[in-house]
């Protein structure tokens, strides 16, 4: 019954508190707001900055020439043998007359072939694809091997768009891992902060309380519900923020920026708004409780 | 009601609060705690509420030592005590409804003994009228008294008033005092620190002296000075 009241005490003093000091929670609110927002951004700043070295990757392959000596049946009898390659994904058999094709499509109208006096110099070639980067070297050395492949003249894998690669994604990786760190600090420094700014301008109003033999329950239930509603509305005002600014972006590079594909995950998404509004709700709620802590010691 | 047996404060800095403090305050009594500053009197005060605890000696409040409380049996010990500060110490965003209401709140009461309470301690200071007024809409002495309604809304067995008339010029300050008298009169036991010689020489109730933490006089019925007549 006693706890029903306080919570009921503490809902209407919660809602006075909120808006007599509505200054000082808009405030709170802002910087909740703020450094969620930017706690997000990270977020999705480092998902699309895998899912693009992602991207990458999956565009690297090992591009095997065959000697022009080889047959057409010895060249596709030659397939599975790349599949003992470690990381092995695909081979794509490209025989010499598409290698033509596609080479005077990118010439344009001018017909190749003809150019050519209706002799094709390019040799058949296989497009192979590994499950991760960091396998490319190895393979490669593998298919050196002229005893066991005496079929291939020449490979190119650009070594030092791979080795630049893999790199880069490492690099990637624990950059982005330190933004999301770093912004999760700063972020629990602020909003920790200005909650206990907010509740040392009412330090007096805890000590009274106590003079009068007030329970740390009583006294905690505004302070904590004031800190959960910060959390919230400060959370959902991000959740807002980033849900539509990401959506623009998104929209404007689709459209004007051809050459970068940004991740476009309607479930990442969700999460990334879910965990904030945990967080912001958690963040307030847990701040308000730690700061007025002290306080409490009357 | 009250005992200090043998108390004594040394605080962490080494500065001793009060010595060898061997007293005893009885049911309706009304004492005046006087002495220059520093003399001991807010260390008397905040022993006497719990706020600390001293170093040497034992307290007792109705017979059970206070400094064996728990923790969390502090509020509860202190729901039988009532404080007045001399800046009166409201709470600047809330009525003086709301401010005396709070301390009942507190307790866990309906809302419907809260009015009732709240109301009768409004009208016993004489404030029925400024209940909705906020602190600043009020002079000095009517926000004492408004400190003073939240003091006794609870109905306490004890009043602790610290310098309650400190701020106050002597015409309010006499009403306070005649709205403590007769709180006194009711039976509540009141420890009253103050400055205020006048007050006290015209009062004539008990008076214990302290100078440097220990207690250098305790009249019966005396004045400010020793040698009041």
């Amino acid at each position: 019954m006693i706890l029903f009241r306080y919570l009921q005490y503490g809902f209407r003093d919660t809602l006075r508190s909120l808006w007599r000091h509505k200054g000082m929670v808009l405030v709170s609110v802002l910087t909740v707001a703020t450094m969620l927002t930017v706690l997000g951004a990270a977020t999705l700043l480092a998902a699309n900055s895998e899912y693009m070295a992602g991207n990458m990757e999956d565009e690297l392959e090992v591009i095997v020439y065959l000697n022009s000596n080889v047959t057409r049946d010895d060249a596709l009898a030659l397939e599975p043998a790349f599949h003992e390659i470690t990381g092995f994904e695909s081979a794509v058999f490209v025989p010499k007359e598409d290698a033509l094709a596609d080479m005077s499509t990118r010439f344009g109208e001018t017909s190749l072939a003809e150019a050519l006096g209706g002799t094709n110099p390019l040799p058949d070639a296989y497009r192979i694809k590994l499950e991760q980067p960091e396998q490319i070297a190895p393979a490669v050395a593998y298919l050196e091997n002229t005893e066991t492949f005496p079929q291939i003249e020449l490979i190119r894998y650009g070594q030092d768009v791979v080795e630049n690669m893999i790199a880069l994604t490492d690099t990637l990786e624990i950059a982005c891992i330190a933004l999301v760190i770093g912004m999760l600090l700063i972020a629990l420094f602020l909003v920790n902060s200005t909650i206990r700014l907010t509740v040392a301008t009412r330090g007096e109003e805890i000590n009274i309380m106590k003079y009068v033999g007030a329970t740390n329950l009583y006294v905690r239930i505004p302070f904590f519900l004031e800190g959960l509603m910060i959390g919230i509305i400060g959370a959902l005002l991000a959740d807002v923020i980033l849900y539509f600014g990401y959506g623009a972006i998104l929209d404007y590079v689709n459209q004007n920026i051809g050459f970068i594909t940004m991740l476009d995950d309607p479930q990442l998404m969700v999460l990334v708004l879910l965990a904030l509004l945990a967080g912001g709700t958690l963040l307030g709620a847990l701040g308000s409780n730690i700061a007025i802590k002290k306080y409490l010691k009357v | 009601m009250i005992q200090f047996i043998n108390v004594s404060k040394e605080f962490p800095n080494g500065t001793v609060g009060l010595k060898n403090i061997d007293v005893k305050i009885e049911e309706g009594e009304f004492v005046f705690l006087v002495g220059a500053s520093g003399a001991g009197k807010s260390t008397f005060t905040k022993l006497l509420i719990r706020e600390m605890l001293p170093t040497e000696g034992n307290i007792l409040v109705n017979g059970k030592s206070i400094n064996r409380l728990k923790q969390r049996q502090v509020p509860h010990f202190r729901r039988n005590i009532g404080f007045i500060f001399q800046n009166y110490r409201l709470l600047g965003d809330r009525t003086a409804f709301e401010n005396v209401a709070f301390a009942v709140e507190a307790l866990g009461a309906a809302k419907r003994e809260v009015e009732r309470k709240v109301d009768y301690a409004l009208r016993l200071v004489g404030l029925e009228d400024r209940k909705t007024h906020f602190p600043d809409e009020l002079s000095g002495g009517e926000q004492q008294r408004v400190a003073i309604a939240r003091a006794i809304v609870n109905n306490p067995q004890i009043i602790i008033a610290d310098e309650p008339t400190g701020n106050l010029d002597p015409e309010t300050a006499k009403g306070i005092m005649t709205i403590l008298n007769d709180i006194n009169i009711k039976g509540t036991t009141i420890v009253m620190a103050t400055h205020d010689a006048g007050i006290v020489n015209r009062a004539s109730h008990r008076v214990m002296e302290l100078s440097r933490g220990e207690l250098v006089r305790d009249d019966k019925q005396g004045g400010y000075n020793i040698d009041f007549i």
